[in-house]
């Protein structure tokens, strides 16, 4: 079975009540139990939060199922008769993303929600096995518990609903029944699946019960404790009085401590409520909320668990009590016998002095409490969650076989259409199709999808460029034969089939009903339907909400990998890590990874848009005509790739990156060093603050961190492990590449570098000028050659950095720049072939490198590499540089005079990457990382 | 100014709260008057949630929403 899981549960304030508790365990054993055996998709509301906490729950617990993210519909709820319309368009686009991708069970966790919020219900019963979780159907039981007629109307919307539900599971016998009897359900379409109690409940260990957890919560001696919550059916105000009545000095000795989410009139009411019964502040407490981990501390440690709900649908907080080993005495009411089988540990809440007599058989027998408590443990074991998700599939499974209602999506009417249609008619059209009316006709076909029946051979000329990378992508650009007109077709329309004369009208009446279930013919009905009943009353904003809700629904056709060029493409500054970009991503957009989809996108005002010009520009092509720059739709289906160093957008777009997230899409950055961190000294603060944000934001969104080297990967796990990051992303490393031009490529030096370069020993430093590179260093110590008559010189290819004023001033007005120094602020890649050629050495003076590409593209060349000793450069050129260490001029001059001098050979190397195999590796990092 | 509305809705959600009846009471007036009912409620939901970021840029929609867009308006004006 393919089973459909709404989340909604999880998602609206019931995650902080029993229901969120329950749906987030039960779905989590569901999906272990049906591993295997069956596939499940979970659905979540953008609209609404919890999506975050929900994901890392279940990958905590090693569930990765696939994810739906509706919407975000906002202003949907119930309780707005102004909210009307828009909740009517978002049941119906809610209904369809229930319905697409060929679900044969939807399961609702909890159908009682969207009065106050913003979740959604389906408009009507999916055509799939439709299951729903009941908790109870208590308020019709008390009318007067649903308030105005709104909230009625809305509560009976909802029992409608579950009426119709073809199979409802019960958390309790007692539910079941109840709603048998209240509903008139058959039996047989209602099983009772129960509750459990997580492994984490349990009584204390040694070393378990903690003093000061207590003592900051102002609790100082033995104490009864309530948990749960505290609207008015859970009659949690009974305890005040039934608490004053207990003998005084028993009094002195407990406290009571009421635990529960309280928001400030609430704990306000209740505060009063206890000073009415005339208990003194010391003697309750509430602490509000607590985490699990806490109320289990509580739970362990109370001399009496008091439970006095008036209603409940299964009772959760008794039943962890007990697994705790705490004492609990329960209400006799609804489902409490049921959870707690023990007829001496229940009372009648409607009678204040039962609930003191109870207390006091308790807290004045040290025996009976002995006894409660091991009878609680006892009991608690035979609840688990396992056993209730085994009960769930198992119910589902024995639906699902006797399922006989028909399932077959409705199928819609057609019109053939010879000629461009203008949508007038609510039918899918057929588009009759040949070669001499296909370019007047893709343009409705893409407008108005319908099916594509083609007389005659498909065309053998090129399709234009723009359809080309419609269907596929900016290869298909480069390649005017990359994808044929049938793949065009298929790609725009709902199918395609060739035919050698036109099919009557029975032949195409049975070829759109085979097709009724295609996601684009059950869009385009969804639409009509919205369009003919319920658009009218949206404004315009509202409306395009629906249609982009709508059709991110649509499954995607590859996956796609978003390239941020944010940076690179606004302002390329020819930095190494640029150039990293560019080359990366010319090759992937040349020859991506198999079935995977580059589109460059750059984040402007907001959003991330396609970056087509970029790409264009950088496959040296123009845009294709009719190319727009439009939004970036996100389907789940996608994988966001921070290739670029984008310190400056990323604070920006994080939040933005986190909504992605949610909706499933992969997140990976590129580290390329930590120097900001390892070298503080040689950024400006405000450098290192920017870079230490966007670490944070990186580490905090990304599923893989792909460093350029093993030594950054070091140093970026040496920073996590110190920070001490809540989330560690999966790391790896791959290699930079280098593409040595051919000679044709490489340019002509000026006559008078060239003259220099020819007659003289000579130096090459390729990076910025800034601290961490050295460059003081080595013109001091080419200043001491030149004083000790070494006719040697000195070539510094950089733009001007940072922090540096002195050697520029230094460099600009050197006594020997034009002679013995040269500094090329600007250099093609061309030129600087030209300079790596002509130069006898590369030196590399750097303090520090997260990778150090001179390197590998001097060795590349087989030129001498002489380096400063660091481990990057040990582990990317081995022992092919001859390495100095020391950062005073005059060591650093003798090392070069005493290499004059020896000039060490080095055996050739012909293993450096190339682009192309950095490219590669890094999709497989990445390939690796989406696939656990 | 939006402040001060927020500070006053939430004291007034305070004191209902205390007052069930009182509440009561006021709930049904207000539901005599839906725009006022309406008005509330849409104040009362926004102070609740954060604007969603993937909530659309009408100027600015991916071209497969656009597309839907357009259909569902040239549907409408038939």
């Amino acid at each position: 079975m393919k089973i459909h899981i709404d989340m909604q549960g999880l998602q609206t304030e019931s995650r902080h009540r029993g229901i969120g508790r329950y749906t987030r365990a039960t779905t989590v054993e569901f999906l272990h139990a049906i591993q295997g055996r069956h596939d499940a998709r979970l659905l979540f509301n953008a609209a609404l939060g919890g999506i975050d906490e929900a994901v890392v729950d279940f990958a905590e617990k090693n569930l990765h199922p696939p994810r739906t993210l509706f919407g975000p519909l906002r202003g949907t709820s119930f309780d707005n008769p102004g909210n009307d319309a828009r909740r009517e368009a978002a049941e119906r686009v809610y209904s369809h993303a229930l319905d697409i991708g060929g679900a044969d069970v939807v399961w609702l966790t909890s159908l009682i929600e969207g009065y106050k919020d913003d979740a959604v219900m389906p408009s009507d019963l999916p055509r799939q096995l439709t299951v729903a979780t009941l908790y109870d159907v208590i308020p019709l039981g008390s009318g007067g518990d649903l308030g105005q007629s709104r909230a009625r109307e809305w509560y009976m919307r909802r029992i409608d609903m579950l009426r119709r539900c073809d199979l409802l599971l019960a958390i309790s016998s007692w539910v079941r029944d109840d709603a048998i009897q209240r509903l008139g359900l058959d039996e047989s379409r209602i099983v009772t699946i129960g509750a459990g109690v997580d492994a984490r409940f349990r009584p204390a260990s040694e070393g378990d019960l903690d003093a000061r957890l207590l003592h900051r919560m102002g609790i100082d001696r033995p104490f009864l404790l309530y948990s749960g919550g505290t609207d008015k059916r859970k009659n949690v105000e009974a305890l005040f009085p039934a608490f004053s009545a207990l003998p005084k000095a028993l009094r002195d000795k407990h406290q009571l401590v009421v635990v529960g989410r309280l928001d400030a009139p609430t704990r306000q009411r209740l505060e009063r409520a206890a000073r009415v019964a005339g208990l003194d502040d010391g003697e309750t407490v509430f602490p509000g909320h607590v985490p699990d981990d806490e109320l289990i501390r509580l739970y362990q440690a109370c001399a009496l668990f008091v439970f006095p709900s008036a209603q409940e649908g299964f009772g959760l907080p008794p039943l962890e009590a007990m697994a705790c080993g705490a004492p609990v005495i329960v209400n006799n009411a609804t489902s409490l016998p049921e959870v707690v089988n023990d007829p001496s540990a229940m009372f009648d809440a409607s009678e204040p002095s039962s609930i003191t007599t109870a207390i006091r058989s308790v807290l004045e027998d040290p025996n009976r409490a002995i006894a409660l408590r091991d009878a609680g443990v006892r009991r608690a074991r035979e609840f688990s969650w396992p056993r209730v998700a085994a009960r769930a599939v198992d119910a589902m499974e024995a639906a699902w076989a006797t399922f006989t209602r028909p399932r077959n999506a409705p199928a819609p009417n057609y019109s053939p259409a010879a000629a461009p249609v203008d949508g007038a008619s609510a039918q899918i059209p057929i588009y009759l199709m040949d070669d001499d009316n296909v370019a007047e006709l893709m343009p409705a076909l893409r407008a108005w999808p319908g099916l594509a029946e083609w007389q005659g051979p498909f065309p053998t000329t090129a399709v234009p460029e723009l359809e080309r990378y419609r269907a596929g992508g900016w290869k298909a650009v480069l390649d005017p034969y990359a994808v044929d007109w049938p793949r065009v077709l298929a790609h725009e329309s709902v199918a395609v089939r060739q035919v050698e004369a036109r099919q009557d009208h029975e032949a195409r009446r049975r070829w759109i009903g085979d097709n009724a279930s295609h996601p684009l013919v059950r869009q385009r009905m969804v639409e009509d339907d919205i369009a003919a009943h319920i658009a009218h009353r949206l404004d315009e904003d509202d409306l395009a909400r629906v249609a982009d809700a709508l059709d991110r629904l649509r499954p995607s056709g590859s996956a796609r990998w978003l390239v941020d060029v944010t940076h690179v493409a606004s302002a390329d500054l020819g930095t190494g890590i640029q150039r990293v970009v560019r080359s990366v991503l010319k090759r992937w957009l040349t020859a991506p990874p198999a079935g995977i989809r580059i589109e460059p996108v750059a984040f402007r005002d907001g959003l991330y848009q396609h970056a087509h010009g970029y790409a264009a520009a950088l496959l040296k092509i123009p845009v294709p005509p009719g190319l727009v720059e439009d939004t970036v739709a996100i389907t789940g289906n996608e994988t966001f790739i921070g290739l670029d160093w984008a310190m400056e957008s990323l604070p920006a777009s994080a939040d933005l990156l986190h909504a992605w997230r949610r909706t499933g899409v992969g997140m990976h950055f590129i580290v390329h060093d930590l120097l900001p961190i390892t070298l503080p000294e040689a950024f400006h603060p405000q450098t290192r603050e920017a870079f230490d944000r966007w670490l944070r934001l990186s580490t905090d969104l990304a599923d893989g961190l792909h460093c350029v080297s093993r030594s950054t990967a070091d140093e970026l796990a040496t920073w996590m492990r110190m920070e001490r990051r809540s989330r560690t992303p999966a790391t790896s490393t791959f290699p930079l590449g280098v593409e040595v031009p051919s000679a044709l490529e490489s340019a002509r030096l000026d006559p008078t570098t060239d003259k220099a370069l020819a007659t003289r020993p000579s130096f090459l430093m390729v990076g910025t000028i800034e601290p961490r590179k050295g460059h003081e260093q080595a013109l001091d110590a080419f200043e001491l050659l030149w004083e000790s008559n070494a006719d040697v010189v000195l070539v510094i290819v950089g733009k001007r950095g940072w922090m540096v004023g002195e050697l520029i001033q230094r460099l600009e007005q050197h006594g020997e720049r034009g002679r013995r120094l040269f500094w090329f602020e600007g250099c093609s890649d061309a030129a600087l072939d030209a300079l790596y050629r002509a130069s006898t050495a590369l030196l590399v003076t750097s303090l520090g490198e997260g990778f150090g590409l001179p390197v590998v593209e001097a060795a590349q060349r087989g030129k001498p590499v002489i380096a400063r000793s660091l481990k990057v450069f040990r582990e990317i050129a081995g022992d092919y540089p001859s390495y100095f260490d020391g950062t005073s001029p005059a060591v650093l001059a003798t090392y070069l005079a005493r290499w004059l001098a020896e000039r060490p050979l080095h055996a050739p190397r012909s293993d450096w990457p190339t682009w192309d195999d950095a490219a590669s590796v890094l999709a497989e990092r990445i390939g690796e990382v989406s696939t656990r | 100014m939006k402040h001060i509305t927020r500070m006053l809705l939430r004291r007034m959600m305070a004191i209902m709260a205390r007052h069930p009846r009182l509440k009561r009471g006021l709930v049904d007036l207000v539901y005599r008057l839906p725009w006022v009912d309406m008005r509330l409620r849409q104040l009362a939901a926004r102070s609740a949630h954060d604007r969603a970021l993937l909530d659309l840029d009408i100027k600015r929609m991916p071209e497969g929403s656009r597309r839907s867009l357009e259909r569902m308006k040239a549907r409408m004006r038939q």
